[in-house]
């Protein structure tokens, strides 16, 4: 790898060519990734954190002229004290604690039932599992609701009549559309984990008699784990960010509200004019993914790469 | 940890900042309108005819689409001046008001937008709106249509004219005829009656048949009930705002609906036109529909089977004799604020108003237009309705606009009203709450983001 | 579980079953072992049950596109009921002046242009980030890392009253430019530059005279191929499938990509019915650009994800 030193001779203000070279370089690599960061990703949050600290005042009655006036922490508040956005927030939790376990057994499971099959075999099940990863969630949605709906569901037809858009079953039935869409990328992701490992540890554990379950138990899943680890955190990525699935399904449900979930909540006040309120909540957002990022990033770290 | 690049990078983003601050914050357009509440204006905005011909954009969720391009068509036609391009979008209701504030806060608006009455105070509060009171084509249309609906369209502002009126939405009962006859029920005129009526289908039908379709959907419908009641929800008071959900007129509505659900006459599962509720209406589960004249439309599209034993007849009264009706609905055809073409907008949005619902006619079944040349000539109003078995709902309907309460004001908020009062029906019909509650939970949601938005809110 | 019996290649499967008179024995798998007889029925019978479960509900879509309108909702879901394909592709063709297909060139436009372009900018940013050891590398990368965890909305809110108030929102641009930065993607290519590129390589290179950039579009780009194309198709679909950010962006429908369009005409079907159909239809048609890319790429994708997973 390249060191770069800085090989001034003299006063130290000439710099080396190889000095500006490198420096050029590095530009060149880490500028255009790092200047898109800037722009579309460090730049929106700095704006929404700027618009947070905003409050909406008017001059002259209802229909006055709006003007913006610095408030501080005030639309934070706000936000804390809002029984809608803390709804929304126990909701994500609850989705993303069904949700992460859930998906991971099932990959898991899956995937270690296809390792002890012919591999042919095998293959043909995983790429129908990998089937609906194909569909994209908007589609998933209006097919899984047109599903839930009694008319055009197939458990209609043997006379079995679930409300699955009822408030007790529309959380499991949003869990179920996400392990349809995403089961079998992770059976995939788990399979290309299993099928790494030498099978020569098996021999070994063979001559020693151990049975498949218990080869299963004792060797595969340790050796996946990072794998499973990884999964499970682009997991909990994807579940917190919960809006397309619920969003589009308020059309036909009459048991999700606007605030089903943070994101939902943040899209409606945009379009109530309350910009700030909605800044708020973006920022609160962020800082609880950060500080989520962070923690698991600590904790994984070693294991992933 | 605060690296060399990254510092910079912050910083750098830091310094476009102060840019953002100096562009102007408040809302699409500082216009004249905008000063408006100061006080009553004349006509502020100029309204230059055009030169050549000009091509605006009109944003509707009128169906069908067919039956909207042709008449669009027609107007292209007979103004060869002005090009109208007519864009199918979202239901107001159903999110489509949220693109249009969208719209309007990126600069990219339509010229002429469909808004319900109950919205255009929401999109006068964000400057959404273009006085066209100065154009030539709008010196007459005052005189066109009812005196509240011109207040309404002036939305509160005297002289102004950001809206043509399109049709006018009175509420009155739709009722399956065969199935009163059957049971030999009386047609109600007075809610005591409707509540007896239905407890005795319940009883003749082993409960097989509601009387009325109602959930969370139907939040309008029960603001427009309120509205009959003699209920002033929301009220401008001065400088400031009043909500005032909760009177003893709205907790009369609120507890009848809710003693119906307890006898369980409604079928909760269906509600504003979604298709459990078409299906009801098709295979006789449900005798009553309470709604606006836009149904018969529906009706016939919807539930073909039951052709031919749907009528309509007025709603009824908590009083006997009483005569006092609200709306649900109803839409006027908007300029927006920040379009160039405002003479063109004008001279189409009244053509518009003018003959959007007899060409509808031909094609969807009936509206009700609210202009006078409409309602006052009963040719028009009295053509039967074959799917109504001959009978002329529009003329049932024309009766009901007399009897509107013509003070009703709408918020200024109504977007997130209505939003946060359909979240808490849910709670009311899934039994976790009542529909009083869900009321006053929306007044205080309500009156909290209005405060927020710098108006003076008192709650009642 | 059945006991684990190791294959004893001197007896073939054919004189097992004269012996047995039970079914051909089952291949044995990459343990080497060979399941019983229940539990391979077992195991089969769980993989099948799976299997209906993930592809059912496609077989429901494609007979759900068949119908004709007015009967989606009374017809069952198993079985076609007067199928009428090719006129719901047709009206689907017209509706709108062929709106659809303009969603779906949009969508293409979107993701291949945002992963293109997103792939090429991780993809250098990854490799510098591996290949050059500097201070402040790793607060560089968690800084990026770090942003994988921020909801869609604090990006997508602010980025459109940002874009609003420069007069770009609505625009083309204003989906494309924000879909190229994935913090996901710079980490697949930092790992697949870190595990597929020998320095002893690039050190060649160098003594060679070649410059940094074209060691490594000539040498690094083609050995970290199955991370970047990995990469690739993992920002492709997200772009693909990504709704809130262009249904708060986007103003025109002649914008929309193929998730939006279907989402606004499922806020249209009360008022319009044949939507339900072109709904139907227009789902159908969108999973398979998707398919054709996993397709044609599977060689290298399937290898790029055992990056970042297991080091055994």
């Amino acid at each position: 790898m390249t060191t770069v030193t800085a090989t001034s001779p003299g006063t130290g203000r000439w710099k080396s060519p190889v000095r500006t070279r490198a420096l050029v370089t590095r530009a060149g690599f880490l500028g255009p990734f790092y200047t898109a960061f800037a722009l579309f990703f460090l730049l929106p949050i700095g704006f929404a954190i700027y618009e947070s600290l905003l409050s909406q005042r008017r001059i002259g009655g209802v229909f006055g002229r709006p003007i913006e006036v610095f408030s501080g922490l005030r639309q934070f508040g706000a936000v804390f004290s809002d029984p809608q956005f803390w709804s929304g927030i126990k909701t994500v939790a609850l989705y993303v604690c069904i949700q992460v376990p859930l998906m991971a057994t099932v990959g898991v499971t899956l995937a270690l039932l296809l390792d002890v099959t012919a591999p042919r075999l095998a293959r043909v099940f995983r790429t129908s599992y990998f089937v609906p990863f194909a569909v994209s969630t908007v589609v998933a949605t209006i097919l899984w609701g047109t599903l839930y709906t009694p008319g055009s569901s197939p458990l209609s037809e043997f006379h079995i009549n679930i409300d699955f858009l009822s408030h007790n079953l529309v959380l499991p039935a949003i869990v179920n559309i996400g392990i349809w869409e995403w089961g079998g990328f992770n059976v995939v992701l788990m399979t290309t984990a299993l099928t790494s490992i030498p099978t020569e540890i098996y021999d070994s554990a063979r001559v020693d008699g151990a049975s498949r379950w218990a080869m299963a138990w004792h060797i595969k899943l340790p050796l996946i784990r990072p794998t499973i680890v990884m999964s499970m955190v682009l997991t909990i990525i994807g579940t917190m960010q919960l809006f397309t699935e619920p969003q589009i399904m308020a059309q036909i449900s009459d048991s999700i509200p606007t605030y089903y979930t943070p994101n939902m909540f943040a899209y409606y006040q945009i379009s109530a004019d309350n910009y700030s309120f909605a800044a708020a909540i973006s920022v609160t957002l962020a800082l609880v993914g950060l500080v989520l990022s962070f923690t698991f990033i600590r904790l994984t770290r070693r294991r992933t790469y | 940890m605060p690296l060399g690049k990254t510092r910079r990078r912050l910083i750098g983003a830091a310094a476009l900042i102060p840019l953002l601050v100096t562009t102007p914050v408040n809302g699409p357009l500082q216009s004249a309108s905008a000063q408006a509440g100061l006080r009553p204006q004349a006509n502020l905005n100029p309204c230059p005819k055009q030169t050549g011909k000009v091509n605006i954009t009109f944003w509707t969720w009128e169906g069908p689409p067919s039956a909207i391009q042709h008449i669009v068509n027609e107007f292209n036609a007979t103004h060869p001046d002005i090009h109208v391009n007519v864009d199918q979008v979202t239901p107001g209701f159903s999110g489509g008001y949220e693109k249009s504030f969208n719209a309007l806060r990126a600069g990219k608006a339509p010229d002429v937008d469909m808004i319900e009455y109950y919205e255009l105070p929401n999109f006068r509060f964000v400057n959404g709106l273009y006085n066209a009171a100065g154009c030539p084509a709008m010196k007459n249309v005052a005189k066109q249509f009812p005196g509240y609906i011109n207040s309404e369209d002036s939305v509160g502002e005297p002289g102004a004219i950001y809206a043509v009126p399109e049709d006018i939405e009175p509420l009155a009962m739709f009722y399956r005829k065969d199935i009163f006859a059957k049971y030999n029920l009386p047609v109600p005129a007075t809610w005591a009656q409707y509540q007896s009526d239905a407890l005795a289908l319940k009883t003749d039908t082993n409960g097989t048949v509601k009387m009325a379709d109602m959930n969370a959907n139907d939040y309008r419908l029960l603001v427009g009930l309120d509205w009959q009641a003699g209920a002033m929800p929301f009220q401008y008071t001065g400088t400031g705002f009043t909500y005032d959900m909760d009177s003893s007129a709205a907790q009369t509505v609120a507890n009848y609906w809710e003693s119906l659900i307890k006898d369980g006459v409604i079928d909760t599962a269906a509600g504003f036109t979604t298709p459990p509720e078409y299906i009801t209406w098709n295979n006789g589960t449900v005798a009553t529909q309470i709604g606006p004249d836009y149904l018969t439309g529906f009706f016939k599209g919807q539930a073909p089977a039951a052709a031919g034993d749907w009528a309509v007849a007025p709603i009824p009264q908590w009083a006997a004799g009483d005569h006092s009706d609200g709306e649900a609905g109803g839409s006027a055809t908007a300029i927006m604020a920040g379009t160039k073409h405002p003479y063109a907008d004008a001279v189409f949005a009244d053509w518009f108003g003018d003959n959007y619902p007899v060409q509808v006619q031909l094609y969807a079944g009936q509206v009700l237009s609210g202009a006078n040349s409409y309602l006052n000539n009963p040719a028009v109003i009295d053509t039967a309705n074959p799917y109504f078995g001959g009978q002329a709902p529009m003329s049932v309907f024309r009766t009901m606009v007399n009897d509107v309460n013509t003070n009703f004001q709408w918020a200024p908020n109504m977007t997130t009203v209505f939003s946060d009062l359909q979240d808490n029906l849910q709670s009311a019909f899934n039994g976790s709450s009542t529909i009083e509650q869900a009321f006053v939970t929306t007044q205080n949601q309500a009156a909290a983001n209005l405060r927020s938005l710098g108006v003076t809110v008192y709650t009642k | 579980m059945a006991v684990a019996v190791a294959p004893d290649p001197a007896r073939s499967d054919a004189v097992l079953t004269k012996q047995t008179g039970a079914p051909p024995r089952p291949l044995p798998d990459r343990t080497g072992q060979v399941a019983g007889h229940v539990a391979s029925t077992f195991k089969v019978t769980v993989l099948m049950v799976f299997a209906v479960y993930f592809l059912g509900p496609v077989y429901c879509l494609v007979i759900a596109a068949t119908k004709p309108t007015n009967s989606i909702y009374i017809s069952g879901a198993l079985l076609p009921y007067k199928p009428q394909f090719w006129t719901n592709l047709s009206y689907i063709v017209n509706y709108g002046g062929g709106i659809y297909f303009r969603w779906l060139l949009n969508s293409a436009f979107y993701a291949i242009g945002g992963a293109g372009i997103g792939t090429l900018l991780a993809g250098a940013a990854g490799y510098y980030l591996a290949m050059f050891r500097f201070r402040g590398r790793e607060g560089l990368f968690l800084m990026v890392i770090g942003g994988m965890l921020v909801p869609g909305t604090a990006l997508a809110l602010p980025l459109f009253l940002l874009f609003a108030r420069l007069s770009i929102a609505g625009s083309y641009w204003s989906v494309l430019l924000p879909s190229i930065v994935s913090p996901f993607s710079l980490f697949l290519c930092r790992v697949s530059a870190d595990a597929a590129v020998p320095r002893e390589m690039v050190e060649a290179g160098r003594i060679d005279g070649a410059s940094e950039a074209r060691i490594f579009f000539s040498i690094a780009v083609r050995l970290m191929l199955p991370g970047l194309v990995t990469a690739f198709l993992a920002q492709f679909v997200g772009i693909w499938n990504n709704y809130l950010l262009p249904l708060v962006m986007l103003i025109s429908k002649d914008t929309y990509p193929v998730t939006v369009g279907l989402g606004t005409w499922q806020g249209q079907t009360t008022h319009t019915d044949i939507l339900e159909t072109l709904i139907l239809v227009g789902a159908l048609i969108s999973v398979v650009p998707l398919v054709i890319a996993f397709l044609f790429l599977q060689r290298f994708w399937r290898s790029g994800l055992s990056l970042g997973g297991v080091k055994a």
